[in-house]
């Protein structure tokens, strides 16, 4: 599962949790709502038979309307009201709001009451009748409100979309973590079959190898008998191209024995050895292949740096690693420069070389995998292989025609 | 009956005026923004005052206008005085949509929406609830001034 998939899968069901809480609230507050607006109906309604009988009295009493509305000034709930003549004219008015009392001809007929949105919440509006006992017909418009309870539901709102936004907000930061975290797990996971892959196809490399080195060995061996008796018995005139022969299939022996070697487990004899004496060691011997003289050697240690290490095979890898860095390099300097640090010894081996191209860089290590023409591809993948042993790590950086630095981590405090 | 008796009865009915006369001491309702009576009109003002249109609340700014088609003139009623601050002058033409009526023989206008000066001031909703005890404040068209 991936990138797509792999995040429908966390988020699915957050989304599902989601709608569901949703879906739910919006029945809740709706079922709330409707009961809020069946219970200011019905206190409409109540409110208006009381207003209804009182009126009814005051107009017997020969109060005016307009004296009778002030009574009413000041009722919580009541936004507006009015006193209407039998042809519904509107004998006076009351209002909470300058000038405000929506009533027009298209209510007159009304006999249900009705909602009137308005920017301070619904208003309820209620058109009733009412007589006086002398038969006088009137009619009340009351405009009702419950504040409260259009507050409470506006809260309710709000919180409901505090609640829903911070849901999402945490919800999104936690399974965008975990999305993340799962996507490093899977990805170690594909590193770690990978490896698991690449060990498993060279140890098939390495038997076939090793039994193909073997089965090239003996007969190698018979050869090279079959030449030193050759050598006793040949007529002089020919002695110098059986020495030759004889030198080719030592040549021959010898790349085989280098073969075996890179590809037998390595065992490490350790010793504490200084470094300096372990690179100059492998300096030297480089030197006594091929003397360089073109170009500047450099070494340097802020203190004396000390190895837990198989002596010899460590030579073997600065041996690798500084043929390498001097073939890459015809003039400037090669560099061995060794600090510690929090209990880890790096070593770092540079060159002012051509560098390697960024394509071939992740190969440099693997076996066989070379870009000379004469090389075997060993050298580098038999210092990594040395490392590993001492169970330290090397790495590589390299910029084409600026260089190249490989930088060695060796466990161990180094100092004496 | 008895003089006496006759004078109690007039001195109790005397008494009683008092409270008769309270009782028809009639509270003019003020008109209120009626939307069977809306109108547009279009004119020139040609007066600003403010005068106390509604009991207990702040004085109004009133413009009165003269209608450029007819040569009517109107009291508009626009909004609180201290709800409008943008600045109109005399001779500057308007247009006004709102209720009307006429009370002594005065032709009055209750404002719903105020065009002048590029910009449109929308007062009251269009069922008359007034901008100023809240709901959305609009002004539509080119800024000047603070307005509303």
């Amino acid at each position: 599962m991936r990138g797509k998939g792999l995040l429908l899968f966390f988020f699915s069901p957050f989304i599902g949790i989601l709608v569901i809480f949703f879906i739910f609230s919006t029945l809740n507050r709706s079922f709330i709502q409707s009961k809020a607006e069946s219970l200011v109906r019905e206190q409409l309604a109540a409110t208006a038979e009381i207003f209804k009988v009182n009126l009814a009295h005051l107009l017997e009493e020969g109060y005016l309307p307009e004296d009778i509305l002030g009574m009413y000034e000041g009722e919580e709930n009541i936004y507006y009201l009015a006193i209407l003549d039998e042809k519904k004219n509107i004998l006076a008015w009351s209002s909470r709001y300058e000038g405000y009392l929506p009533f027009s001809s298209r209510d007159s007929g009304r006999t249900e009451p009705w909602v009137l949105s308005s920017p301070i919440g619904k208003i309820y509006n209620r058109l009733s009748p009412f007589h006086r006992n002398d038969g006088q017909v009137y009619y009340l418009y009351l405009g009702y409100s419950l504040r409260n309870l259009e507050e409470m539901t506006a809260r309710s709102n709000r919180d409901f979309l505090v609640i829903f936004s911070v849901l999402v907000a945490v919800g999104v930061v936690f399974f965008l973590g975990v999305f993340e975290l799962q996507k490093k797990y899977l990805a170690k996971t594909e590193e770690a079959e990978e490896a698991h892959r690449e060990k498993e196809r060279f140890r098939e490399i390495s038997a076939f190898t090793s039994a193909v080195a073997h089965e090239i060995k003996n007969p190698l061996n018979s050869l090279s008998l079959l030449f030193e008796l050759l050598q006793g018995k040949v007529p002089s005139s020919v002695r110098d191209e059986v020495a030759l022969g004889k030198a080719e299939i030592r040549k021959i022996a010898r790349i085989i024995d280098r073969f075996s070697d890179s590809l037998r487990p390595l065992r490490p004899k350790m010793e504490i050895t200084p470094l300096g004496e372990i690179v100059t060691a492998a300096r030297d011997a480089l030197f006594r292949e091929a003397p360089n003289t073109e170009v500047e050697w450099r070494y340097s240690e802020a203190r004396p740096v000390f190895l837990n290490a198989d002596r010899s095979l460590m030579i073997q890898c600065f041996l690798n690693l500084l043929r390498n860095a001097y073939e890459a390099t015809d003039r400037g300097a090669v560099s061995v420069e060794a600090e510690t640090r929090r209990k880890k010894i790096l070593v770092r081996v540079s060159d002012t070389g051509r560098g390697i191209e960024p394509e071939r860089l992740p190969r440099i290590f693997d076996p066989f995998f070379t870009s000379k023409e004469r090389g075997m591809g060993i050298g580098l993948y038999l210092a990594r292989k040395i490392i590993e042993a001492h169970g330290g790590r090397i790495g590589v950086e390299s910029r084409p025609g600026r260089g190249t630095t490989f930088t060695i981590q060796l466990p161990g405090g180094g100092h004496e | 009956m008895k003089p006496a008796r006759v004078l109690g009865i007039l001195a109790c009915l005397i008494a009683a005026v008092p409270g008769l006369a309270s009782r028809a001491s009639s509270r003019q309702s003020a008109p209120f923004y009626n939307i069977d009576t809306e109108k547009q009109i279009e004119g020139t003002i040609r007066e600003l005052v403010f005068e106390p249109r509604y009991q207990d609340k702040a004085p109004f700014l009133i413009l009165i206008i003269e209608e450029m088609k007819t040569g009517e003139v109107f009291r508009a009623e626009i909004s609180p005085a201290w709800f409008f601050d943008y600045d109109l002058h005399k001779g500057e033409s308007v247009r006004v949509i709102g209720s009307t009526y006429f009370k002594d023989e005065t032709q009055y206008i209750i404002a719903r929406r105020l065009q002048c000066g590029g910009e449109t001031y929308f007062l009251r909703d269009s069922r008359g609830f007034p901008s100023w005890r809240g709901g959305q404040m609009k002004r539509a068209g080119r800024h000047r001034g603070r307005g509303m």
